[in-house]
């Protein structure tokens, strides 16, 4: 009787310091902030340069390719690439680029490797991420499938001290409750203010919307906020700080019976997300690119057809998303795929353009802030839907 | 392999306990008694899954792919039910499989698996900022030790899920991960829906008092 008794008090002491460790553990809400410049004259402003670059093409088949500038001047390129997508010879592409010639490329992951570092069956690789925290060092996000097609897939980040040639650890974001299923990223994150990052991703199983990740300063995942959809399947949300406490997602509609870039808002540094009227920019069932360039202007990247994607343009706002002025177009044919495009800025104030070309390969666009500004851009501005 | 963080380390030895606890109970059904400790149904195939490579990874790390990792609850109870069955919880009373399957498994796995719209908070939601739920679980101990249905074989099972989210011992951060996961609730959901005959429908505070007890007993939790 008495060890009994001393095995009921013994458990009701621990389960309560158990308690109170979880309950110190527990997040406490807090006031988020992006980081955010104030916008100023880009150094580029009055350059009208252009220039584009196919990158290496080792394999049949190259799409979604990711671009970050390093702390030296250089662009990282990433993309995945293989005999097709899904294909088990998929493996992560790499190039450095340095004032528009291809200095190195290396093949940077393969799913035999990833499959090693995170101890679990790894069939495919798919939309690397590349960006570069405050250490300096390239972080990778990218998709793995183990079973199933893409709606099974799940994030892995990565990271590298060595510019991504190779990588000291890798880690799975867990953000689903069920086998973590369907759990894709495709954009760049934006930095918090606090040294965290915020990762725009989406879950695409049943029902797919996108999804706002909030990762600590180590790359562990601290929340994980939903984004609000119209009807449909709308995914792929590209992220962009507007002040310090609001910013603005650019979502790719997966029904060709809503072909509208969809917005999401955010005032309180991404704890939640309001849907706003969808942009009166046709993109049916492509992915697009969003960035903020240092002169404060939004500019967008996308497939403006009413199907296929065989036009790749440039949008740029200059009121923080409400309305849309077309600029430049990049590609044009209609029997072609020009897809999938990633936005970066440099420090020199060139801004960087990658995209997939024909599903063959990788382009490069590299070009001035005045190159921007063309005929189309007077144009009348697009607003959005009611 | 030691560059491996524990997380890892966790979730593969979550997968040799499936397999060895599964060994065992389709073996004591067979047998239809209970086995001593650690046969050999428990340790061969835990080699094997540990161990034997197919396809450039060990079969745990198919099994990992397949349906992630284990909460600490589950292996804490696998490990129990493999090494001292003895030493087992008794199985929840009906009351609480309806309850946990009710109020946990739907709420987190429902709209997922379900065509029903989806709130921008759902329960998941709650594992991210995990203090409502700590403050009801707190409610719902407090209730059961007060009213007599304390059981300290539980509350240990809950305390080691809790040790593991304070000190981040699983890949995931998410609260709920280190209480319950997909595999314990489909169990609990079995044995609510079919409940079997022979099962005693102890209250969740009877204690075990008779360390032979398992070997009476035709399954596993």
């Amino acid at each position: 009787m008495r060890a009994l008794i001393n095995s009921r008090v013994l458990a009701v002491v621990i389960f309560v310091l158990a308690w109170l460790g979880a309950f110190v553990q527990a997040p406490r809400p807090t006031e988020l902030r992006f980081m955010f410049t104030p916008a100023r004259a880009s150094p580029a402003a009055d350059s009208v340069h252009f220039a584009s670059i196919d990158l290496p093409r080792p394999t049949p088949s190259a799409h979604a390719s990711s671009i970050t500038a390093l702390p030296d001047g250089t662009l990282l390129v990433a993309w995945f690439a293989g005999a097709r997508e899904g294909a088990s010879d998929v493996a992560i592409e790499m190039v450095r680029v340095r004032a528009g010639t291809v200095e190195s490329r290396w093949t940077s992951l393969t799913r035999e490797q990833l499959q090693g570092m995170v101890q679990r069956v790894i069939r495919s690789l798919g939309n690397p991420v590349v960006w570069v925290d405050a250490q300096g060092r390239v972080n990778m996000h990218v998709v793995s499938v183990s079973y199933g097609g893409w709606s099974g897939s799940a994030i892995n980040h990565l990271l590298s001290s060595d510019g991504g040639m190779t990588w000291q650890s890798a880690r799975r974001l867990v953000i689903s409750p069920f086998f973590n299923l369907s759990t894709l990223v495709r954009t760049q994150p934006i930095a918090m203010a606090d040294g965290s990052w915020g990762l725009p991703a989406y879950h695409e199983f049943i029902e797919k919307h996108g999804l706002f990740v909030h990762l600590r300063t180590d790359g562990v995942v601290h929340s994980v906020e939903r984004m609000q959809k119209y009807q449909g399947g709308w995914l792929q949300p590209a992220v962009a700080a507007l002040s310090p406490r609001a910013a603005i997602a650019l979502l790719r509609s997966a029904s060709r019976s809503t072909p509208f870039v969809g917005v999401n808002r955010s005032i309180d540094g991404g704890v939640t997300w309001a849907m706003q009227p969808a942009l009166d920019i046709p993109n049916p069932d492509a992915s697009i690119a969003l960035l903020r360039l240092c002169d404060g202007t939004l500019l967008l990247a996308a497939n403006p057809t009413r199907g296929g994607r065989g036009t790749l343009q440039l949008f740029t706002s200059s009121d923080d998303g409400t309305t849309w002025s077309p600029s430049r177009v990049i590609e044009r044919d209609d029997t072609g795929e020009f897809s999938y495009p990633c936005l970066a800025e440099s420090a020199d104030g060139i801004i960087h353009l990658t995209y997939t070309w024909r599903r063959e390969g990788i382009r490069l666009c590299s070009f001035g802030r005045a190159w921007l500004r063309n005929d189309e851009s007077t144009a009348p501005a697009i607003g959005g839907r009611p | 392999m030691s560059a491996w963080p524990l997380s890892t380390w966790i979730g593969i030895l979550g997968q040799a306990l499936i397999v060895a606890a599964l060994g065992r109970f389709l073996r004591e059904r067979l047998a239809k008694r209970a086995l001593k400790p650690l046969g050999p149904e428990s340790w061969l195939p835990t080699i094997v899954v540990l161990f034997v490579p197919l396809g450039g990874i060990t079969l745990a790390g198919h099994l990992r792919g397949l349906w992630g990792d284990l909460s600490i609850t589950t292996l804490v109870i696998l490990t129990l039910y493999v090494i001292a069955p003895s030493a087992l919880p008794n199985r929840p009373a009906r009351f609480w499989r309806w309850a946990l399957l009710l109020f946990v498994a739907l709420p987190l796995y429902g709209p997922l698996l379900l065509p029903i719209p989806r709130m921008q908070r759902d329960a998941y939601w709650l594992g991210w900022h995990p203090e409502p739920l700590l403050l009801l679980l707190a409610v719902v101990a407090g209730a059961a030790a007060m009213s007599g249905r304390w059981c300290p074989r539980w509350a240990l099972v809950i305390s080691a899920g809790l040790t593991s989210y304070s000190c981040g011992l699983l890949e995931s951060t998410n609260f709920w991960d280190s209480l319950v996961d997909p595999l314990l609730l489909a169990v609990i959901g079995w044995i609510a829906i079919f409940p079997e005959p022979c099962c005693n429908d102890s209250k969740i505070g009877s204690v075990h008092t008779n360390d032979q007890s398992h070997l009476t007993r035709s399954s596993p939790t």
